[in-house]
């Protein structure tokens, strides 16, 4: 398990995160959520001791993640690692052999080939899904017990993102590997994540179970038989409205049957439920959160 | 058993730089040989006086130059922050994964130096008969530690900075820094004796005036090289050697100096590396021991030692304003950076004096 507790960090005199708490259950995949600048990339670093924190204090499986043991169970792929010009894959096999003993160069071997990666190549020729796809192959193949992917999804075509999803979940199957992931591709995320955690405001500003927490809204279509004013919402749980003409998209916080009942009692023409996914109520949170959509 | 992080790490880096080893050896070797080969020949033999040198002071320069660059090569890596993603989340301590760079470039520079060493002392073994060589011994062991000052100075100086350019900027001032102010302290001590003649301000000067000769850091291992080269060539009648050697045995203080400050670097490498935040990698260099110590300290003591205003005093107060704009990697500079450029006109004055 990871524990986050009270974290704080700046960068440059500034402050990035603030108060930070949050746990991590073995076995879980959560999708690190945030906008641009948020603080994401910040608190990745931080979790595997890239930086160390100015405050708090994180936790793997009880150990301080200063600790060599903790990070041994740690693996993070930044966002755009490194690599010099003569740098193959085989080279980076061998350097992460150096931490990790036990990587398995079978399963490397494997998603290389998966991939259609040649390993003998200098990486300076990959493009950047290629780049990333190597990491990938390298972090699966070091079978860590804490996998950290910053914008994991970014230059992945879509059938690299399937196999990669796929990858992800194979590790967390077989070796009960816990993903921490942060994308932009909420869609993605949705796919294969079980809970989340949505940075704003330097903080952690919700977490929990993703299904869980689209099923808290319920986004229905309404069509009146005249125009109508938006007062007549009054009184309901309304997170968002979208009025056009004699139309309307409404996104409410509550039980769906309460809800349709409610709106029902308006006399609308239509009254039709339309899917809520991760990625709406992302946009719904942060609207809420006094951001212009 | 099972081998340590810092083990495996160790051997991996001295695995990855075996071939600029090699290369650098190779061309240590043939650096060396040329000017040894040459340096033997006697090239007088007036009035029964022979002239010929070991030329050894070659492997001093050899020394001296690897164990400038190898420490660069081995920190260039901690100046890029996507690097730093991909080293620091490695299960090894920041003071571990140092400790495998020092050591490892260290074991390369000892490596370059003892093959050429090793080929030159054999060299001259075979081709002379005239030079007292069991000095070498002594000198081989000797030099090697004031080679590990000179790393250690290196590694010390180049891990304050943020970039790979400002370390190597900051790494060639900091080899005079030390030379050029004291010699403005010279500058100011040596008017006072030619006016007032005072003698304990002569004496002073005096000692002054020695410190200059040994501040930069290749100092000791130059002076060193001078002792050992004048006793192997003790038979060479054209030189005074054993006064020459003695001279310097005198100095002996400044090698020791010199050895505190080589402990102290290596204190503050590992210090400064354990402490230093992924995220200053590719920032401006804003240590204490960079730009601003040295922009001040260069150009009060230049400005103090031309003592007059002239186009060159003008030069340096616009080459501080040029070392800020370095600095800070902008035209737009800090009020603070302005007041210090003109905050030079205080050791003007007093050079003017």
């Amino acid at each position: 398990m990871i524990e986050i507790k009270n974290l704080c960090h700046s960068l440059g005199g500034k402050l990035i995160l603030n108060d930070i708490n949050l746990t991590l259950p073995e076995g879980s995949i959560m999708g690190l959520v945030g906008i641009n600048g948020a603080g994401k990339t910040t608190l990745l670093r931080l979790i595997s001791g890239v930086y160390s924190a100015d405050e708090g204090e994180i936790f793997c499986d009880g150990l301080p993640i200063g600790d060599e043991k903790a990070r041994e169970r740690l693996f993070f792929l930044p966002d755009d690692p490194y690599f010099t010009g003569h740098t193959t894959g085989k080279a980076l096999f061998e350097l992460y052999r150096v931490f990790y003993p036990d990587i398995d160069r079978k399963v490397f071997l494997e998603y290389m080939s998966e991939f259609k990666l040649d390993e003998k190549k200098p990486i300076r020729n990959f493009s950047k899904g290629m780049r990333r796809q190597l990491y990938i192959a390298l972090a699966l193949s070091v079978k860590p017990k804490y996998l950290l992917l910053d914008e994991a999804f970014d230059g992945l075509d879509p059938l690299a993102r399937l196999s990669f999803k796929r990858a992800i979940n194979q590790a967390a199957e077989e070796y009960g590997t816990t993903v921490i992931i942060s994308s932009h591709s909420l869609r993605e995320l949705e796919d294969f994540c079980d809970s989340y955690a949505l940075i704003d405001k330097m903080t952690i500003a919700s977490s929990g179970d993703i299904a869980e927490r689209v099923n808290r809204y319920c986004k229905f279509q309404l069509a009146f038989f005249e125009d109508f004013s938006e007062q007549i919402f009054f009184g309901l749980p309304v997170i968002s409205l979208e009025k056009t003409g004699r139309f309307a998209r409404i996104v409410l916080e509550g039980k769906e049957d309460d809800m349709k009942k409610a709106l029902e009692k308006l006399s609308p023409a239509i009254v039709e439920q339309m899917p809520m996914d991760f990625e709406e109520m992302f946009i719904r949170e942060v609207e809420g959160r006094g951001y212009k959509v | 058993m099972k081998k340590s992080n810092f083990l495996r790490y160790l051997w991996y880096r001295l695995e990855n730089s075996a071939l600029r080893t090699l290369v650098l050896t190779v061309l240590s070797v043939i650096l060396t040989q040329s000017v040894i080969s040459e340096s033997i020949e006697y090239y007088g033999d007036i009035e029964h006086i022979k002239y010929a040198s070991t030329g050894i002071y070659i492997l001093a320069v050899v020394l001296g130059i690897v164990c400038t660059i190898i420490p660069m090569l081995e920190n260039m890596g901690f100046k890029n922050r996507r690097n730093l993603d991909t080293l620091y989340f490695f299960p090894i301590k920041r003071e571990k994964m140092a400790a495998a760079h020092f050591i490892g470039g260290f074991i390369q520079c000892i490596f370059i130096y003892t093959v050429t060493f090793a080929i030159s002392g054999i060299y001259l073994a075979i081709n002379t008969d005239f030079f007292e060589l069991y000095y070498l011994v002594g000198y081989y062991f000797l030099s090697i530690l004031l080679g590990f000052v000179i790393y250690s100075f290196f590694s010390f100086i180049f891990i304050q900075a943020n970039t790979v350019a400002d370390g190597i900027i900051m790494s060639v001032l900091w080899m005079f820094v030390l030379w050029v102010v004291m010699y403005a302290v010279y500058a100011l001590t040596k008017p006072l004796y030619i006016q007032e003649g005072n003698y304990e301000i002569y004496m002073l000067s005096r000692r002054l005036s020695q410190i200059p000769e040994w501040g930069m850091v290749y100092a000791p291992l130059n002076n060193l090289t001078v002792i050992f080269q004048s006793l192997i060539e003790v038979n060479q009648s054209g030189w005074n050697n054993f006064t020459y050697a003695g001279i310097y045995r005198s100095q002996f203080g400044f090698f020791i100096a010199w050895g505190v400050i080589g402990i102290a670097c290596l204190i503050g490498y590992f210090v400064t590396f354990a402490r230093k935040g992924a995220n200053k990698a590719g920032e401006i260099s804003d240590s204490y021991l960079g730009y601003r110590l040295l922009i001040p300290l260069y150009g009060y003591s230049l400005i103090t030692m031309i003592g007059s205003i002239e186009i060159v005093t003008i030069l340096v107060f616009m080459m501080m304003i040029i070392g800020y704009v370095i600095y800070r990697r902008s035209f737009k500079l800090k009020a603070r950076d302005l007041v210090i450029t003109a905050l030079g006109v205080i050791p003007l004055i007093i050079g003017m004096m």
